[in-house]
């Protein structure tokens, strides 16, 4: 074997090289950002609220967000129509509520207005809705 | 003048070994794009680019939720792209356009993704969505209603 062979030898080993180096830079990466969006929740529909002694039943239609689907759930308050001052529901209506009626029992005399408010998770809270018609305990 | 005296037999299988790689290094970019055409052009390859997506989105998280992710991407390159990885960067916080009482707490995280195939063809800008890739807690601040959020991510695809 004579040098008459080594630039065929350097000629397949250049193309060898090539070849590998053309496969390590189809590799592609990018640091970018993506984007995803929060629904929001709509005002909560007025109540209606009917009294037998001193439990009061309130019932509500469902609320959606504003871009569709149910609001999961509902918070209900009783104003006190004298003063005006608002205190979270009890007694069969309290905390976050997944149905779309509920009986407060145990309501002390007086005149009670009540509202519903749609939630979603802990924090979550949409528009409180309109007070509901007076109702006298 | 250096004269190289190797034996016939020692020729014959160092060239034998080289054009196997060669072939085989060959063989493989082929077989990976599906075109021959390009390769070459590889090696001074643009990187991608990755735009604002947020026009696009759709109102989909809440509390308790999992939704979309919008991602728009564009090519610079003469050759398609594949991408194949979407993951959230490490040190990347995800952040919204409400503020720092949302930012504080947002309640979405990002799922890593791996196995796709979203193609992006030569000198386009597609934009894609990743459907069930985020998911919102019951944590999320009242403030982020209606919030659009950004996501840090690492993008890493192929040549196509």
């Amino acid at each position: 074997m004579r040098r008459r062979f080594l630039p065929l030898l350097v000629v397949v080993a250049a193309a060898g090289f090539l070849a590998g180096g053309a496969c390590a830079a189809w590799a592609l990466s990018r640091s970018g950002p993506g984007a995803a969006k929060a629904k929001t929740l709509a005002v909560g529909s007025q109540p209606t609220a009917s009294v037998q002694g001193h439990k009061v039943t309130v019932t509500w239609t469902a609320t959606s967000f504003t871009t569709g689907g149910a609001a999961p759930g509902y918070v209900i308050r009783r104003y006190n129509v004298a003063t005006g001052v608002g205190v979270g529901a009890a007694n069969g209506c309290s905390g976050t509520l997944t149905v779309l009626t509920c009986t407060e029992t145990g309501v002390v005399s007086g005149s009670w207005q009540y509202t519903v408010t749609p939630a979603a998770g802990t924090n979550w809270r949409g528009p409180e809705s309109p007070k509901s018609a007076v109702v006298v305990v | 003048m250096i004269t190289i005296r190797v034996s016939k037999k020692f020729f014959l299988v160092v060239a034998a070994v080289i054009g196997l790689m060669a072939t085989g290094a060959i063989y493989a970019a082929w077989n990976t794009s599906g075109s021959g055409n390009g390769y070459a052009k590889a090696a001074t390859a643009s990187a991608l680019t990755i735009g604002d997506a947020s026009a696009s989105t759709t109102a989909d998280l809440y509390p308790g939720s999992t939704g979309a992710v919008k991602l728009k991407v564009t090519n610079p390159n003469p050759f398609a792209v594949r991408i194949t990885t979407v993951a959230k960067q490490a040190s990347g916080t995800i952040t919204s356009d409400k503020g720092a009482a949302c930012n504080a707490s947002t309640g979405v995280t990002f799922t890593d993704q791996t196995g796709l195939a979203l193609d992006v063809a030569g000198g386009a800008t597609s934009t894609f969505t990743l459907s069930g890739v985020v998911s919102m807690t019951n944590a999320s601040d009242n403030s982020c209603q209606g919030a659009i959020f950004t996501i840090p991510v690492d993008v890493t695809g192929a040549s196509n």
